[in-house]
């Protein structure tokens, strides 16, 4: 077999084509990065246009797009050692989208609704990353009924309590503090549940050979 | 660390391929299409072929964190501190999800301390065109998440497949080119389980010998004169052959069976048959390695067709059961003094596996060849392009011996010209004609030359000597 010369950074088809446009544009990171990159953009965007400054908002929106478009599709090439800074962005350029979502997040004051669209995509995005770019680590962090579950809830929870008023001293602000602190501790035990299994599969037992190989793990 | 490869299959192969046997069964798309993405994400940014013969730079050692590790603590670390600048307290929220994650990936286990690895290479030996299999063992404690593979292969091998189950990655290459060739590298990067930490093990995947496919031939012309040893050629002289070569008068002791009935009855005497003698021939292929053209069309490697062409010869001559011998002369003057035997076709493909190490500009010395390699009156087989004046005078060394000598041109194409510059035209011309003056320079010493165009078979090109024996010179 003769292999093609293909773009072996995103699996995507070769060359600057229609073709490897489509590969990309089908990436399920990159149709999570979306709309995190239009949540994120968005509070920037109306505080542009109520200030008349139209400009910078299409500037930023133009800058975001193209971003997104490079950054964001799962980079599923193996990692090499890059030598000079932009072999190593390239190399590193889905971790950059995420930081970048970051910071325009963090440029202004969104509302509540805004907030947890941002933090649900954000998650939602790493965990598709995960997926397809980890190996089978990822891949059972996918199937798993407690890691993505858990982050999600932690999420929430610590949305909920960032958002809610601290002056108040209203009932459902205690039930909320109180709910907080029942899913630390939950999130807490799952963790050590996780740990001590992870130990018990550690362990061969006496003759057992040297490797455990990958694959043979427990579901959290 | 690294282990040497093993030696697990050091015979010869049975067999040269036919065409029908490099058939494979097409696998399922789907199948096809993971395996292409495996050889793809081995390869890396490596061409996939022809690959680097150049090995690539040590690896990292010691345990570093994934992307996967970087990312996520990249993106909480980064949300944290925003939080802390902008005073926002649900930029946190952001923070949360990817520390968990992180936190999961912590605690799911201890990573391995002591890490091994074993490769092993089968079959070490094979024919181009034939897969070849490494596979790597690796062996350590504690839990292992993930084992990726990267391959830099060897000059003359292809990556065709990457697979890893437990902790064995197989590894499966197709030999492209004849010679002895290292199989690559593999660097497996081992993950931790929780795939936040990865440590990267280099093992050598050992030698592989690579066998020329040899040209197709059959024919197997024979000098005029013939050495005293039984054989399957018919020589001039009489003997006790096969071949009917005529009558003669009966000579007391002569067996009855002979008697030649109708002549008998016509002459009034008692006449026998007469046959040829059978007789072996010796060979010896004189290979030119003191360089390699490649075709400005087609690419194809003058080396690598001589090589081939050789190989032929060989093999149809040992189906003769007569001797063979080879010479190559290059940087290294090596030879093998002829003999027969299913065998002795290994023993010459073997000899002349690494000339293409040894493109050299050493003068060769046609004399230093000891005389059981070049017996008296062996047919010798020339293959060259015809590009050296060294090999040329060579030739007209051996031809003074009195060996018959035929030359085998085998291709080199016409250099590349601009069709449009005058002077490139005239220079392609003369160099068309120096070509055609130099071959009829050494079929006026007696020296034919076959024109062999690399594809067809070679019996295409040796087939204007069935008509009579080589000739060699006579002093």
């Amino acid at each position: 077999m003769t292999l093609e010369q293909h773009d072996a950074a995103t699996g995507a088809p070769p060359g600057p084509g229609p073709a490897a446009w489509a590969g990309r544009l089908r990436d399920p990171a990159l149709l999570t990065a979306l709309p995190l990159a239009g949540a994120a953009l968005l509070p920037f965007e109306l505080s542009a246009a109520r200030s008349g400054n139209a400009v910078s908002g299409a500037l930023l929106a133009l800058v975001t797009l193209a971003l997104t478009l490079w950054a964001a599709p799962a980079l599923v090439a193996r990692p090499t050692v890059a030598a000079v800074w932009s072999a190593a962005a390239a190399r590193h350029r889905n971790t950059l989208f995420a930081a970048y979502c970051v910071i325009l997040a963090a440029l202004d004051h969104p509302a509540a609704y805004l907030a947890a669209l941002d933090a649900g995509l954000l998650l939602a995005y790493l965990a598709t990353l995960d997926a397809r770019t980890a190996g089978p680590v990822g891949a059972r962090q996918a199937r798993s009924r407690v890691i993505l579950p858990a982050a999600a809830a932690c999420t929430a929870l610590t949305l909920a309590a960032a958002l809610a008023p601290a002056g108040s001293a209203a009932a459902w602000a205690r039930l909320a503090a109180a709910l907080a602190v029942t899913c630390a501790g939950a999130l807490v035990g799952a963790a050590l549940w996780a740990r001590r299994t992870a130990a018990k599969a550690a362990d061969p037992g006496p003759g057992a050979p040297a490797g455990t190989p990958p694959g043979a793990r427990r579901r959290h | 660390m690294s282990a040497p490869a093993a030696a697990q299959d050091a015979r010869p192969p049975t067999a040269p391929p036919t065409a029908p046997d490099r058939l494979a069964l097409a696998p399922p798309p789907g199948d096809a299409q993971r395996a292409h993405d495996a050889v793809r994400r081995a390869l890396g940014s490596a061409p996939p072929y022809p690959a680097a013969s150049a090995p690539p730079a040590p690896p990292v050692t010691g345990w570093r964190l994934t992307e996967r590790a970087l990312r996520l603590g990249t993106v909480a670390a980064l949300a944290a501190a925003a939080a802390l600048a902008t005073g926002q307290a649900w930029l946190l929220a952001l923070a949360a999800g990817p520390a968990v994650l992180l936190a999961f990936g912590a605690a799911a286990g201890t990573r391995p301390t002591r890490v091994a690895a074993h490769a092993s290479t089968a079959p070490q030996r094979c024919f181009e065109g034939e897969p070849v299999t490494a596979r790597i063992d690796l062996a350590f404690d504690g839990l292992a998440g993930w084992i990726d593979p990267a391959v830099t292969p060897g000059p003359g091998v292809e990556l065709t497949g990457v697979s890893v189950h437990g902790a064995a990655a197989t590894l499966e290459f197709t030999a492209r080119r004849w010679g002895r060739w290292t199989l690559g590298t593999a660097d497996l990067d081992l993950h931790d389980a929780g795939g936040l930490n990865r440590r990267t093990v280099r093992v050598e995947l050992g030698d592989i010998d690579v066998y020329p496919l040899p040209a197709d031939a059959s024919l197997t012309p024979i000098p005029q004169v013939l050495p005293d040893r039984i054989g399957e050629h018919s020589a001039r002289q009489n003997g006790e052959g096969f071949e009917f070569t005529g009558v003669r008068p009966y000579t007391w002791g002569e067996r009855q069976r002979r008697i030649h009935w109708p002549s008998t009855t016509r002459r009034g005497t008692i006449q026998v048959n007469q046959y040829a003698a059978q007789r072996t021939a010796d060979t010896v292929v004189l290979l030119d390695a003191l360089g390699d053209v490649r075709d400005p069309a087609s690419g194809r490697s003058s080396l690598d067709d001589a090589v081939r062409a050789t190989a032929g010869i060989t093999r149809a001559y040992l189906r003769s059961h007569d001797r063979v011998g080879v010479v190559s002369i290059g940087g290294k003057l090596r030879w093998l003094q002829p003999g027969t035997g299913a065998n002795h076709l290994y023993r010459i493909v073997e000899t002349v596996l690494e000339v293409r190490r040894d493109l050299g500009y050493a003068v060769p010395d046609i004399g230093r060849v000891p005389p059981p390699a070049l017996p008296r009156g062996a047919l010798v087989y020339a293959v060259t392009p015809l590009a050296d004046d060294r090999f040329l005078d060579a030739l007209r060394d051996l031809a003074e011996r009195g060996n018959p000598v035929t030359v085998i041109e085998v291709p080199t194409g016409d250099p590349s010209i601009d069709p449009q510059d005058p002077a490139s035209v005239l220079a392609l011309r003369l160099w068309r004609l120096d070509r055609a003056a130099l071959r009829y320079s050494l079929t006026e010493r007696g020296i034919p030359v076959l024109a062999w165009d690399g594809q067809a078979s070679l019996d295409l090109a040796l087939a204007p000597l069935m008509r009579t024996g080589v000739r060699g010179r006579t002093r």
